[in-house]
């Protein structure tokens, strides 16, 4: 129900600017030669629209000439299905008179036409994301076992890894991968060169490291929930610190830790949008490309959040429901 | 048994067990009283080394036990413990709890482990709720099952922390009776409880513990009736 708000304020938003969007007026250009005959040519960009004189429909589709006008002032008026129909003022002269139009999509229709683009990022925004955040989840349980076990220097080598990938930003780590690590790369492997890497590697090392970073977290909060009457109940018994580990904590963790990986997954489905920054062709890097072609910003970046509002709002839901079910049966 | 000489425990600054020397006979049950923060629990844990000693010795079966080079593991197996919150492993069903131990570290097999945690479920009058997770057990049934889980390892000690401390009163008769039961078959135990009344009937020797020492110990029968120090009689008459 909740969801379902946030939907409805979100179309609601998209309306207004949708609406807000097609106030544009185009600029009038008109090209007259001399003639003997009065002709009125009036070409569209797509073609097919119907026209309108003065307010009266007129016969046909563009492109389409008009003869036996009398010279004067019209209002000249091109409708086209799914597209912003465009009326200017013409002084037409004796002679020869061209009017071309351009006509820009409605916002929806556009919406629709970019659509297909959007829907490929997305496709790589979620499959860079879940192979990041399931590398992630590898590192991130051994860092975070690392973080608990009695063992001092593993304790400092994970403290020392998810502090510093927690606190640093995910910006300046993509970074840090994509153009810190190439020269590094290069005087290790190579002749001295940098040798640089592509932004997928880069974007997937970069999201699977900080994603590590923070199951590792997520692990470690999961094993010291459970009470530590297990550890002593299960030493007790004669287990080992590994076995007790192994059948008595890590099942009990398994099932707290399942939640908040599934926000770690949200969190990061979002989050990789930043690898766009290097050139990784995902949904915002995307639709960056779309607005330098086709110059609509509002509607391009609206259809990007909903884009994103699609992915992430079933996830919550599966979040909420996990949360519910493991609270009460636990 | 056990033999404890000159036990010390130390938290940072906190001195908690201040030289605890003692003798436990095969077969004996010995109750642990005293005031709390009196150091009778963190004494009883030391006893299968949940708590490392700062400084004495302790003996099991003549095994120095406060050795680094004895297996620490293998000295828990023969000790039994009873925890005041049960501590049963709320992921496995009372049969998977007490066939846990007896599979995973005496590598016995699953049917002879159940056929064993049956008998045991028997012995605490829980059969019917073999399969039962511990969250839908009475706390009473939780520490039955907590019981049998420490019995299937075939110990030759029981450890007992405050085992019914966290059960409301309807419920201890039956944790108790358990406990008498095993009395009986000459189970060797170490009791912490504040039930007054068990440790009269069923111990062969009761310890009062106060500020880390054992002040006065001896056959239930004198130190209830005629005990000998100023602080035990303070203690007996705030609780009796």
């Amino acid at each position: 129900m909740k969801h379902l708000k946030t939907l409805l304020a979100m179309l609601i938003i998209a309306i207004i600017f949708l609406f807000a969007a097609c106030t544009g007026q185009a600029q009038e250009t008109v090209e007259d030669t001399a003639g003997t005959e009065t002709v009125l040519r009036i070409t569209s960009n797509p073609e097919g629209a119907e026209v309108f004189i003065n307010g009266e429909p007129y016969d046909g589709v563009t492109p389409l000439t008009i003869r036996g006008l009398s010279p004067g002032r019209y209002s000249v008026e091109v409708v086209k299905a799914r597209y912003r129909k465009e009326s200017r003022y013409v002084e037409v002269k004796p002679g020869e008179n061209a009017v071309r139009f351009s006509l820009a999509e409605t916002s929806l229709y556009y919406l629709w036409k970019i659509t297909p683009l959007l829907l490929l990022g997305a496709v790589m925004t979620l499959f860079l994301t879940i192979i990041s955040v399931f590398n992630g989840i590898i590192i991130g349980t051994f860092a975070g076992m690392a973080r608990v076990v009695p063992v001092r220097l593993l304790n400092i080598i994970s403290g020392v890894y998810v502090n510093f990938f927690r606190g640093t930003p995910l910006l300046v780590q993509i970074f840090m991968i994509h153009f810190g690590l190439p020269p590094v790369l290069g005087s290790l492997f190579g002749d001295g060169t940098p040798i640089p890497l592509n932004p997928f590697l880069s974007a997937f090392s970069a999201l699977s490291i900080n994603s590590g970073a923070y199951v590792a977290e997520i692990i470690r909060a999961g094993i010291q929930s459970i009470d530590r009457g297990q550890m002593e109940a299960a030493r007790s018994l004669g287990m080992s610190y590994w076995q007790a580990m192994r059948h008595i904590i890590l099942p009990q963790a398994v099932k707290r830790v399942i939640p908040p990986l599934g926000n770690e997954f949200i969190a990061m489905l979002k989050d990789s949008s930043l690898v766009s920054v290097i050139g990784m062709e995902e949904l915002v890097r995307k639709a960056q490309v779309i607005v330098t072609r086709t110059y609509r910003p509002t509607e391009t970046w609206l259809g990007v959040g909903l884009v994103f509002l699609m992915m992430t709002l079933p996830f919550t839901k599966v979040v909420t429901e996990l949360e519910r079910r493991l609270k009460t049966g636990d | 048994m056990i033999k404890v000489v000159n036990l010390h425990k130390r938290f940072s600054s906190l001195h908690v067990l201040k030289g605890i020397t003692t003798h436990i006979k095969p077969g004996e049950v010995v109750c642990i009283i005293g005031p709390s923060g009196s150091g009778k629990s963190t004494f009883l844990r030391c006893l299968n080394l949940l708590e490392e000693p700062s400084a004495g010795e302790i003996f099991i079966e003549g095994v120095k036990i406060t050795d680094h080079k004895v297996n620490i593991n293998d000295v828990r197996a023969e000790m039994g413990m009873v925890f005041q919150r049960f501590n049963l492993f709320p992921h496995m069903t009372a049969l998977q709890n007490i066939t846990i131990g007896p599979v995973q570290i005496r590598k016995l097999s699953q049917e002879e482990a159940e056929e064993r945690a049956y008998t045991l479920l028997d012995k605490v009058g829980l059969r019917e709720k073999a399969h039962e997770y511990p969250d839908n057990l009475s706390g009473g049934q939780q520490q039955r099952v907590a019981i049998a889980r420490a019995l299937s390892m075939h110990p030759k000690a029981m450890l007992f922390d405050e085992p019914t401390s966290a059960l409301d009163p309807e419920m201890i008769k039956e944790v108790l009776d358990v406990m008498k039961d095993l009395a009986k078959e000459g189970m060797t135990m170490v009791v912490v409880s504040h039930e007054m009344g068990f440790a009269r009937e069923v111990s062969d020797r009761v310890l009062f513990m106060d500020d880390g020492v054992i002040v006065e110990e001896g056959p239930p029968s004198q130190l209830f009736n005629k005990p000998q120090n100023e602080r035990t009689r303070s203690f007996l008459s705030k609780v009796l």
